[in-house]
Parts: structure tokens; sequence; C-alpha cells
């Protein structure tokens, strides 16, 4: 067991350093570098040359990239080159703010989704799995930005409940630092719920079915026990894996209701940083990521390996 | 007495409340502007966001009031030689730096030096292209040697790159900006907010009467809206026009619309065929209805105009008609042109610039019954900047206001023109002796007369489009006092007051 | 399925020999799905006005008899623009699930069988994949080459590659301890027999489930990226793109955007059943119980 989680640790640096050099191949083919949008429009190719070589990408990539590399390996992130600030706090500060809203959209969505899949699951082909279904379908039937704005119009806007965007401040007190995470993080949970409810509902229904099942119910345990105690545990298998692949999309969508709630997140500042060529930024917002992602997917697979006894790791080839 | 005693009391006590109370209740101003700032340092600022910025924190030599008329900033006075090729500018004494160094002549030079320098990447470097040397004989002047004379020199000073730093806070300037504008820096969010707060040592006794300003970033504009209703911000920025019909009925909004020289237009670029033949973009210029796409893309909020030149400046040339569309025209000059049957052309229209994607999508249909068949592609803004400017045969562009006449033609008319080649490679002697002309001309009238001039040559051979300028609309809440909006879009501050 | 489903059929023989066993939940989905692929197909000659048809005097027109669903910000038929982004929205969401599946189910079902050495590369290469944000992905993928739709497909499909492999894997991994799976082993089979006809026909419910879901999310993902500005050209738009930028009217025009949002609805209901319909179809231990 500790040998595996050393393992894949290993695994996660490595990824790690693929993605960089991935990732740091991708601005270099992506048409217009960072000194085009810092010159400007309409810039001459003098001033282009003059601001490359002040940034110096007139050096060869392997030399841009290797400089790049060794000051992350000395702990020195860059500076944006369009913010000319140290990357380290922007990211840090952006990360968080996201990572608050993820997290609580990640618990509601694993809390509400399972619940309801189990439910829809229990009482299949019944009202409460219809229920469960409309809801599940409203939710994910048009894209978060059409809830966001309506939730917006809706809750700021006419009710005036919430306020319609920006981050709160603890200093102002914890209502108002708590209201501006409600509407964002309600957004987020909607729009993802269908897609545990619906997976943990299949899965239920097909562990329910299964003889393990039957045997426990011919042996005339109450079906409440037989549910926690029997059936979750293996329906729970494929949400786990769900739920490990709805971090990396919540890291990722969110930066759309970042946008719609004007949240100062790390999505927002990813896609400035894509859209400016900014490449200091992109790798480190990238790699954070990743790296949140890798994580999430390690604890998946440990839970994974703990819920199902068929697998052991360390001995994978038995 | 001592009744007498009290009620002096109770009179020094209101006279008292009655002096704080202006300042009290002065208070902080919470503004929304839709878009994240690139930098704080002025020299490198491109977009309206930073130029707000550039204008509260930092000062410049002069001010330019976006009617063609230029006063005193920094500089208390200023004097040209009879060649307009030595300008002796004289600054205001006593000013100071909001980290409480005083201003000195040398921060003048050294601010206009990094302008110029290449490395930087000012987008105001090309106008100063024409400064020869910068000397300083003492700490409270400053000369300027032009190579050629420019009649409009002063005013490129109120520009917006063109602020005034700190000669020895160059290198953190990007991040924590020291200026001497009346508001000074305090911190900054990216994607979140900018704080500014009062500077107490402006050198204009009495401004601002605000206490501080808190900028808060919102790229949605239902957004911005909900925060503006419900008192959550006092004033948002440069509201999209789509949005406007929706306030105006709120008792509690007032929607400030002035007009402007930002504007857009269709660029056919002479290097590329069928547009190198002035007979095809004149038709193109004929088949457009500028009424009706102020209309449709500006939702009424501009004016029909020539050239860049609106209709509300004193050169814009008014003997000129703003005609309805001409087809039959349009038809008759293509088919001498050769193209008797028409022909189809790309235009491309950058993404996220929403006027400029109505104005492509609705002259698509006005170019129809010429038979000009419009195929529409839209393209990221960093691609476009790199790959359809300057080099796409077809595309829908735009420009912000700038403040000086000068600076708003010549880059973009002029054969040698900076902008010119990667623009439109437009090429035209006339036009080019009238900007030259103009440029040394030594009278008002002189000048007025020749720009006149060029608006009825651009119209005869057009160099693209330019069917409209753009208003600027800002929606602020009743207790916003003292508040005008600027035509070159930038917020004054310096009056306003919140209730 | 419950058993009163199967006593019905029973009764109703000539039913049953036309549904052919299929249950409801897959009629409807797939009837609605035909029909709206229908209305895809026929778009143009179904419609009322040429969808970019404009007419400046009657924009932002609510809902009427002449324009069922009313007019756009340049006075476009709404209805018309939502038929003809059936055809750019079905084909997105199909299109992209199709490459998702066609590359992620082989390599899905290879490394959960396999292990080892394959399965760790073929992992860690998803792993990869994986680590970047879909949007941020498919915008890596997108800002490399001008926009169009086809790239657009591709970028969505290669997204959804990686949660395909780990999805089938996970799948296939517990079907690979199952004892059918091992006879078959035992038997001496070889491993394409095994996983074609053994492991396959048992994966596919949850891989069906998962990409009836998939379907929508690459409509979505596809919206989020019009929403950036990658997304379709216009002026025809795809639904997303439609709902997108009838945004800052919602509160003005709010037909703009209800018409595509409505039909894209229908749309996900109508994939999500025809899903569910395909689980309860291919599940081998139903159809053994049904028989």
């Amino acid at each position: 067991m500790v040998l595996y989680v050393i393992k894949r640790l290993v695994g996660i640096v490595a990824i790690l350093v693929v993605m960089s050099v991935l990732v740091f191949a991708i601005t270099q083919v992506m048409p217009g570098n960072v000194a085009h949008i810092l010159a400007g429009q309409f810039a001459d190719d003098a001033t282009i040359k003059a601001i490359e070589h002040k940034l110096g990408l007139d050096a060869p990539a392997y030399v841009q990239y290797w400089r790049w590399a060794s000051g992350v390996l000395s702990g020195n992130l860059g500076n944006s080159l369009i913010m000319e600030r140290p990357v380290g706090p922007l990211i840090w500060d952006a990360f968080m703010s996201s990572a608050l809203l993820a997290a609580i959209a990640f618990v509601m969505v694993a809390v509400f989704g399972i619940v309801l899949g189990v439910l829809a699951a229990v009482r299949q082909n019944r009202f409460t799995d219809h229920a469960v279904s409309v809801f599940s379908y409203i939710g994910v039937s048009v894209p978060e930005f059409f809830w966001a704005i309506v939730a917006i119009i809706v809750f700021a806007r006419y009710l005036d409940w919430l306020p319609s965007g920006g981050a709160g401040n603890l200093s102002h007190g914890v209502w108002s630092w708590a209201s501006h995470l409600i509407l964002p993080s309600l957004t987020l949970t909607f729009t993802l719920i269908a897609h545990v409810s619906r997976l943990t509902r299949s899965s239920m229904i097909e562990t329910l079915r299964s003889n393990y099942v039957r045997n426990a119910r011919a042996k005339g345990l109450p079906e409440g026990v037989i549910i926690r105690r029997h059936a979750l545990r293996n329906a729970l298998l494929p949400t786990i894996t769900v739920l490990a692949i709805d971090v990396g999309w919540l890291l990722g969508n969110i930066v759309v209701v970042e946008a719609v709630f004007s949240y100062p997140g790390i999505g927002r500042l990813l896609l400035f940083a894509i859209e400016r060529h900014d490449l200091p930024l992109i790798q480190a917002g990238i790699l954070l990521i990743a790296a949140v992602y890798c994580f999430a997917n390690l604890i998946a697979d440990l839970l994974y390996a703990y819920f199902n006894p068929k697998i052991r790791y360390g001995h994978a080839e038995s | 007495m001592k009744k007498r005693f009290i009620g002096a009391l109770g009179a020094a006590a209101i006279s008292l409340t009655a002096l704080m109370a202006p300042a009290m209740a002065a208070g902080t101003l919470r503004v929304a502007i839709p878009s994240n700032l690139n930098t704080l340092d002025a020299a490198k600022t491109k977009l309206g966001e930073e130029y707000i910025m550039n204008f509260l924190i930092f000062s410049g030599l002069t001010e330019v009031d976006g009617k063609g008329g230029v006063k005193p900033d920094l500089a208390e006075s200023w004097s040209k030689s009879d060649d307009q090729k030595t300008w002796t500018f004289k600054l205001r004494p006593g000013v100071k730096f909001h980290d409480g160094r005083e201003l000195e002549a040398a921060d003048v030079k050294a601010s206009i030096e990094r302008i110029k320098d290449k490395a930087t990447g000012s987008p105001a470097r090309v106008n100063f292209d024409i400064v020869d040397s910068i000397e300083t004989p003492d700490k409270e002047t400053v000369v300027f040697k032009l190579k050629i004379p420019y009649s409009g020199f002063a005013e490129l000073f109120g520009d917006r790159q063109v602020r005034i730093l700190p000669r020895d806070k160059f290198d953190t300037i990007a991040t924590h900006p020291i200026g001497t504008g009346p508001f000074m820096f305090k911190s900054f969010t990216p994607g979140d907010r900018v704080e500014l707060v009062k500077n107490p040592d402006y050198y204009v006794k009495g401004e601002p009467k605000l206490d501080a300003v808190t900028f808060r970033i919102m790229p949605e504009s239902a957004a911005e809206i909900a925060a503006l209703e419900t008192g959550d911000v006092d004033l948002v920025w440069s509201l999209p026009l789509e949005s406007i019909d929706q306030m105006k009925d709120n008792p509690d909004i007032v929607v400030d619309s002035t007009p402007t020289s930002t504007w857009d237009g269709l660029i056919m670029n002479s290097a590329k065929k069928p547009f190198d033949d002035a007979r095809v973009r004149k038709a193109v210029l004929m088949a457009l209805d500028k009424k009706a796409l102020v209309e449709v893309a500006l939702y009424g909020q501009g004016t029909p105009t020539h050239t860049m030149i609106p209709p509300s400046h004193p050169y814009y040339n008014s003997d000129i008609p703003i005609g309805a569309p001409d087809v039959e025209g349009a038809k008759k000059l293509l088919a001498e042109a050769g193209y008797p049957d028409g022909f189809e052309a790309t235009l491309y229209v950058p993404v996220g610039r929403p006027t400029r994607e109505r104005l492509g999508i609705a002259a698509k249909e006005m170019l129809a019954p010429v038979g000009i068949k419009v195929d529409i592609q839209r393209v990221p803004w960093d691609k476009f900047v790199k790959e359809i400017e300057g080099k796409a045969a077809f595309y829908a562009d735009g420009f912000f206001s700038r403040p000086t006449i000068d600076t708003s033609i010549y880059p973009f008319y002029h054969s040698t023109g900076s902008w010119n080649t990667q623009l439109w490679n437009y090429k035209n002697p006339e036009i080019d002796k009238v900007l030259d002309d103009a440029r040394a001309a030594k009278t008002e009238d002189e000048r007025a007369a020749l720009y006149k001039k060029f608006q009825a040559l651009a119209e005869d051979n057009p160099a693209g489009a330019i069917p409209y300028v753009l208003n600027h609309v800002n929606a602020y809440r009743k207790n916003v006092k003292g508040f005008h909006s600027s035509p070159m879009m930038w917020l004054d501050l310096r009056e306003t007051t919140v209730e | 399925m419950p058993k009163a489903d199967a006593a019905n059929a029973e009764a109703a023989r000539p039913m049953r020999s036309l549904l052919a066993g299929a249950n409801p939940k897959l009629v409807v989905g797939a009837l609605v799905l035909a029909l709206l692929v229908a209305v895809a197909i026929a778009a143009p000659w179904i419609a009322p006005y040429r969808f970019d048809e404009m007419s400046i005097l009657s924009r932002l027109k609510p809902p009427s008899l002449a324009h069922w669903c009313g007019t756009d910000e340049f006075g476009r038929d709404v209805f018309s623009r939502t038929l003809m982004g059936a055809r750019l929205s079905l084909m997105m969401g199909f299109a992209a699930t199709a490459v998702s599946l066609l590359i992620g189910v082989p390599l899905g079902l290879w490394a959960g069988y396999r292990r080892g050495t394959v399965d760790e590369a073929i992992m860690r290469a998803t792993d990869v994949l994986l680590s970047f944000p879909p949007i941020m992905l498919g915008l890596l993928i997108l800002a490399v080459t001008p926009p169009s739709l086809w790239k657009m497909i591709i970028a969505v499909g290669i997204v959804y590659v990686p949660s395909t492999v780990r999805l089938t894997r996970s799948v296939t991994l517990d079907l690979a301890g199952e004892e059918f799976v091992q006879a078959a082993r035992a038997r001496g089979e070889r491993a394409a027999y095994i996983l074609h006809a053994e492991i396959l026909p048992n994966a596919w419910p949850p891989i069906m489930v998962e990409a009836s879901l998939r379907v929508t999310f690459a409509i979505l993902l596809g919206a989020a990226l019009s929403f950036i500005g990658l997304g379709a050209q216009p002026p025809s738009s795809d639904w997303g793109l439609m709902i997108s930028e009838a945004r800052p009217l919602i509160d003005r025009a709010p037909w703009v955007a209800l018409a595509p949002g409505i039909a894209m609805g229908i749309t996900v209901i109508a994939v999500n059943l025809l899903g569910d319909g395909l689980r309860e179809a291919l599940d081998p231990r139903m159809q053994r119980k049904g028989g």
C-alpha cells in the first residue's frame, strides 16, 4: 500500500513534467506570442523584436523552457509577463478562491447526488424516481451560464436577496462573505448533479439486482440494512471514479461561472493568461490544477481499492 | 448668559458638522468595469479600463477636453518657436508625487524617453518619433526639439499613455503605481477589484472630493446591472449599448450618454483584390445605410459620420450629406470596375467586440442587393490582431477615441502613417499633402479648412467605410453628484461626490 | 424491468413483435430523437424564414403568428434559427461522443483486461490529458488553429476520451474477475474474443449511460466554448451560441434564449431516455430474466 502510494506520487511528478513540456509546446505553436500582445495593435517588427529580446523570447525554445524549469526547481515561478508581478501569489490567491467555491459545490454534488441517486434507485419507476430525473434533466439540459444569469436576474436583481457577483470579504462579516458564495456554488451544483445522481442510480439498480443482494434478501434482512450495509458499498464504486472526474470538471468549467459572477478565481485568471499567451502564468495555473486533480484521482483510486475487495493494489497481477 | 453660551456652542457644533458634512458625505464611490486590467503602467496601457486608472493616478503635462481644446495640467504654461519645432514647457511648482518627492523636469524627460524606447512597447511611441531631443535647462523647464514643424505637439501630452511617472520608480510602476494625480493607488486584486484613495496633496486645492474609489471588475452585464439597481455599485462605466433601454425607466438611475470619436469601420485592404480599385470601395460605401447601422449595431447610441472626425467636432465637414444607400449607383460602379455580377468576399469580425460583430452581420445583408456575397468569419481577438489586421482583404475593425485630431487621422490615412500599412494600405497623394499641411498649419482656420478638405477627399476615394462614431454611456445612481461622462471615455472624478 | 411490463407485452403479442421487446423509454427517446434528427436534416426546407434573413424594423419582436418564437436582435426568425441550430448542435454532440467512444472504449477495454504495463501506460496518458480541465484542453487545442465545427468536434471528442477510457477500464476491471470471463479464459479464448464477446456486451450499460450524458455534455461544452468565443461561426449558430448571444437581452427578449434552451432541453431528455432504454435493453442479465 505504502509502496503503491509512493509509486503513484512519483507518477504524478512525471505527469506534471510531461504536461509542462506539452503546455510549453502548445504555446509555442499558438499564433501570436506575448510580445505581440504587449506591443499592441499594429506594432512594427522592430518593437516586437525589442520586447522579445527584453523578455528573452528570442532564445531557442529549449533554452526558454530550461530557464523556466530551473526557476521552478529553485522555487521561483517567475513573473507574469503581462502583469509584471510574481506568479506565485497571483495564482495562489485565485486558486484558493476557486478551491473554496469548488469544494462547496463538490460536497453538495457528492452528498445530494448520491442521496438522490440512491432514492431514485430504491423507488425505481415511482414518483420519487421521476421527480429526481426531471430535476437532474432540468439542471443539465442548458449551459451553466444560462442558469447563472437567471439566478442573477431572479435572486440579485428582482428579489435582492444575494449579491450579483464578486468575492466576499470576511472583514465585512460572515454573512457578507458567505452570501457571495451561494449563487455560484448552487449554479455549479445544479449543472453537475445529474452526472452523479444518474450514475449512482443506475449502478445502484444493478447492485440491487445482483445475486449477492438477492441472497441477502433471501436471508430476510430488512431492505434498509441491505441498502446501507451491502448495496451502497458496491454501487458507489463507479460513482467514486466519476466524482474524481468531476473535480477536474469543476476546476475547469468553473471559469464560466466565475466569469458570470465576477468571481476572482483561477479559471478566469487562466483564461486571461491563455488569451494573452502569458506562459509563466499559464504553466503555473495548469500545473496547479493538474496537481490537485492528480491527487483527487489518487484518493479516488485508494477509496476504490478500499471499497472493492476484489482489487489489491501493490500486487495487481494476481 | 448661560443660554447664549450654549447657543454659541450649538452654533459652533452646527458649523463644525456643516464643515465636516461634505467631506463625510463624499465617501467612497463604487464603480463597475467589465474587464480585468493587464497593467497599471501608464505607458503600456491599451484598454479603456486601464485609461481610467491613468487619469486618476497620474497627470500629464497638458489636458485635452475631447472637443479640440487643450488646457494646462502639470505644465503651467508652454511656448513654441516660430518654426513650430522647439517647444518649451514650464512645470507647475510644488507638485508632489504620492511618495512625497517633488516633481522635476528630469521626471518628464525620463518618462518621455521611456515611451520612446521600443522595448517599453508603448502604443504612444510612434507619436513621439518626431522628437529629436529633450533638454532640461532647470528643474522646472523642459525643452523639446522636433524633427518637423508640428502644431499639435502640446495636445500629445494629454494622451492616455503619456503620463509623467517618477523616474526612480519605473521598476515597480506596473504593480504599485505612483503618480501626481488626484487619487493614490491602494490595491489591485486581479479579476476582482482596484482600490484608490484620495491624494490629500493634489495640486488643485479642494479636489478630489471623494475619499476613495473602488472599481469592481464585472464581466457579465447582467451582473453589473443587477449590482447598480440594488445599490451594490454606484456607477457602471461604459454600459453595454444593448442594455441601455432597460435602465431608462428606473427612477433611481441616471443614464448619461456622450458622443465620442471612437469609431468602427469596414476595412477594405487596398493591397488586395478587389479592393485595390477605389470604385469598389466607393460602391461598398454607397451600399451601406449608415443610419440603419447606427440602429442595428449601436442601438441608436451613435452618430453617422464620414471619417473618424465626429459631427460634434468643429472640423467636421457638414457640407457632405449622409445619404441614403444607393444600390443602383453602387452596381454601376462595380460594373465599371469589372464586376458586373458582383463578387464574393470573406468578412472577418473579431469575437467579443459586439458592435463590430453586429456591423459585420448587418453589412452582409446590405451588400447582398449590390451583388456582393459576404461570408462572415468570427476570429478570436489575438488571432485577429496577428493574422487579420493589415493582412486580410475585408474585415470589421474599430478604434478608440484619440485625444488629438492629428493622431486620430494621420497614422491611418497618410501613406507613411504608422498604422496605415497594418490596416488598409491606403495611398492617396492628395490626402498625404493635406495632412502634412495641417501639421504645419499656423492658424486654427487654416487647419479646419484642411481637415474639411480631407473629409471630402476621403468620401470620394474611401479607404474603408466608417459608418459612425459611438456614444459612450455611463449609468449611475441618483446619489452620485458632480459626474459628467467624458468624450474620451475615461472617468473624471475630481468634482464627484456620493451622498 | 418490472414483471408487470413483461406480462403486458406477453398479452399484446403484435405489439411485442413490433417493438421486439424494447421498453417505452427507449421507444420514446428514439422517436423524439429521430424527429429531432429529421427536423435538423429538413431544416432548410421546413423553416418558415431563411435563418440569416435580417430585418431591422422587426427586431426583438415577441412570439406571434408570423414569428412563432419571436425575432432576435437582428430581426431574424428565432424559430427558423432554432431549427437550423439543431443541425450544428446535434452533429456536435453525436460526432464528438462518437470520437470519444471510438478512441476511448477500445483503449479502456484493453487497459482493464491486460493490466500491467499496458494499463499503466494508457492510464498515465489519460492522466495527463485528464489533468487538463476539459474546457482548458479544448481551448488549448482550438487556440492553435482557426475555429471550425469539425475542429471543435474533434477537440471536444478528445476532451472526453480519457474519461471514457477510465470508465470502460473500471467496468472491465470488475468484469474481468467475473466467473463467465474466467471461464472463457479457462477455455483458452483469445483476448480479442473475450473483450468483444464476453466483456463488451456487459460493459455497455454503464458506458451507454455515461455516453448519453456525454452527448449532452459535448453540446454543453460546445456552448461553453462558444461563450468564451471559440464556437460556431455566425450567422449560423448552434443552440449554445444562440443562448450565449441572447444573454445581454435575456431580460428584454427572453424568447431569444428560451427557444434554443427548450430545444436543448428536449434533446437532452430524449438522449437520456434513449440511454436509459438502451441500458435496460442491452443488459444481458435482464434479458436472461425476461426470457
